[in-house]
């Protein structure tokens, strides 16, 4: 882990409030995982607005070229910040952070769920997986089409994607985790894991799922595996304050340890940013 | 003569006038990760309490315009768990001073936590967090009352040989009523201010942004007024040691408190902001000093150059 200022090598929209951004950062490359975040600064001087740093995750990473690539949508003032600076200038960054995603034993097929701004992290992922040798396919979900991100990247990696979004602009029309469990209708491809209750549980045991999406699509994502007994990894995001395990301030509650214990909420920074689906208690 | 950052904080020799702030830097060891901090002055743990403590929910923190506000709850590992786990790390530093900030409901919480550390190596001094206003049992009641905030340093002092530094809130309407009762009941040092109680809403949903709904303002938006506060007790206790603390985020901000008169600094949020701002600060301190050819911190404590009629002590407020 570092903190450093990192020259921006790349800077650009890939879609309607979304930008991908490349660091050339070879010390944080080199040891970055798929599931981890930079913490990135996105105002240096007085007045300090906005004041605190911003957990991005990580899209790609080339340690080889020593680069890391991040991706994030404009939200508020922080994000407006960030996309303001040119190709060229500095960036401050702390990282590689965070726990990132565990690997499936061999012979596993991994399912990337991901809905909006959590689309990215599973495309890091996916690379990963396939350098394992773990098959995988891509559910992607938005609220419109032009929100659903990163379909490209997944493509280029050979992994098949399904898409849905929620006024129905592109792909599925509708919720890509309710309406793919219930229905089927999704996308062929689905239908043999998710569709149909019966053929679930033969095939349940070789699925893991990841997760990474708004509250409400991962809450229904890690029903829908407990229903279906798939073990499954969320990646969680939390408004953070250092981001180094220090303010206590992006803590999620788990069931994994007593009431009133003070490991009874865990550090999303820390402890997190990926959990087990089923020690999350869901806000 | 070469400038020297060394300084003395009541019985405590530092050296150099930079700490870090309770609760922004857990036990030391997350950010050495990422610089060596044995570079730093002093090193204030986050609060300690006899028994672990969960915390509050969340929502905890939410930023405010050059500011952030924080309702914790205390979550710590508690006394033991600090002694067997945390405890080696800072033990292991030989720069910064140990400041343990210890926190309890009860005033015998108070002197348990101190009588039980008494026997612990490797620590220089004790700060009383008496002014955490996000714990509904605790804090505030002792640092808003100058008889409660004087019994508990006076039975504390009895327990403990090391230094004893007392955390003081701004929540209150004259502080220096609040300093000069710990200053009399026995504590070596004062540390001011804590954070400000604090409240931001949600417009859209008409909700507290916080789970607690208020919580303690930190960071840049507070400096101003933790100058004021630090002036006013170097006005009113010419010789009590002062850390001052407040949204200081670069060596300016720093000395910009020891004109004021605090002899020492605590850097607390901009942890979050910029990690390795400890030693920008402690670098730039430094250099500002030899480039007025100052010899020392000391040079600076309490000489804000204001009007003759606001020099010296302020008038004594009685009731």
């Amino acid at each position: 882990m570092v903190q450093e200022k990192a020259k921006i090598l790349l800077h650009r929209k890939i879609a309607r409030d979304h930008y991908r951004m490349r660091l050339k950062a070879p010390s944080a490359a080199r040891g970055a995982r798929p599931g981890q975040f930079i913490h990135i600064r996105c105002r240096e001087e007085s007045p300090y607005d906005p004041l605190l740093r911003r957990p991005i995750s990580l899209v790609d990473v080339d340690p080889t070229g020593g680069t890391l690539d991040i991706v994030y949508k404009v939200m508020g003032l922080g994000t407006r910040a960030l996309a303001q600076m040119p190709e060229g200038s500095k960036a401050d960054f702390i990282g590689p952070l965070g726990k990132p995603f565990a690997f499936p034993p061999k012979g596993k097929r991994a399912v990337l769920i991901g809905g909006g701004v959590g689309i990215p992290p599973l495309v890091f992922l996916a690379k990963e997986l396939l350098k394992k040798k773990i098959k995988a396919t891509a559910f992607l979900g938005a609220r419109t089409k032009e929100w659903v991100i990163c379909r490209d990247d997944f493509r280029k990696l050979g992994v098949p994607v399904h898409v849905a979004t929620d006024d129905g602009t592109l792909g599925f029309h509708g919720s890509v985790v309710d309406r793919a469990a219930e229905s089927g209708r999704v996308a062929p491809a689905t239908r043999h894991f998710l569709g149909s209750r019966d053929s679930a549980a033969s095939v349940a045991g070789d699925l893991v799922f990841y997760i990474c999406g708004p509250t409400g699509m991962m809450k229904a994502a890690a029903a829908l595996a407990r229903r279906r007994g798939i073990p499954a990894q969320v990646s969680l995001e939390e408004r953070m304050g250092c981001a180094m395990g220090c303010c206590m301030g992006c803590v999620v509650e788990v069931n994994t340890e007593p009431v009133g214990s003070h490991a009874r909420f865990q550090r999303v920074c820390t402890e997190g940013p990926v959990f087990p689906a089923e020690a999350v208690l869901w806000r | 003569m070469a400038t020297q950052l060394k300084v003395q904080l009541g019985p405590l020799k530092l050296q150099n006038p930079v700490l870090v702030a309770s609760g922004t830097f857990g036990y030391g060891e997350e950010y050495n990760r990422l610089y060596d901090v044995s570079r730093l002055g002093g090193i204030v743990t986050k609060s300690i309490s006899l028994k672990p403590r969960s915390g509050n929910p969340v929502p905890r923190i939410y930023e405010t315009p050059s500011g952030m506000i924080n309702a914790i709850g205390l979550q710590n590992v508690g006394l033991e768990a600090f002694i067997q786990k945390k405890m080696p790390f800072l033990r292991s530093l030989k720069g910064p001073r140990i400041i343990v900030n210890i926190v309890g409901d009860r005033i015998s919480e108070y002197v348990e936590l101190a009588a039980r550390l008494e026997d612990v190596k490797g620590i220089d001094g004790l700060e009383l967090n008496l002014s955490c206003p996000n714990c509904e049992r605790g804090g505030i009641e002792f640092g808003v009352n100058p008889k409660l905030t004087a019994e508990v340093i006076r039975k504390v002092r009895r327990r403990t040989r090391r230094a004893i530094i007392a955390k003081l809130s701004p929540n209150v309407t004259d502080v220096t009523l609040i300093a000069r009762a710990a200053a009399e009941a026995g504590a070596d040092a004062l540390s001011l201010i804590n954070t400000l109680l604090a409240l931001a809403v949600d417009a859209s949903t008409w909700r507290p942004r916080i789970a607690t709904v208020t919580g303690g303002l930190s960071g840049p938006a507070v400096k101003p007024v933790a100058l004021r506060m630090v002036w006013q007790v170097r006005r009113a206790l010419p010789k009590t040691p002062i850390i001052g603390l407040g949204g200081i985020m670069t060596a300016r901000d720093a000395v910009e408190f020891l004109l004021c008169g605090a002899n020492a600094v605590q850097l607390g949020t901009v942890n979050y902001v910029n990690p390795k701002a400890p030693l920008e600060v402690i670098a730039g301190l430094k250099s500002y000093l030899a480039e007025r050819k100052l010899k020392s911190p000391s040079a600076l404590v309490g000489k804000l150059q204001v009007p003759e009629r606001l020099r010296g002590l302020p008038q004594v407020v009685t009731g």
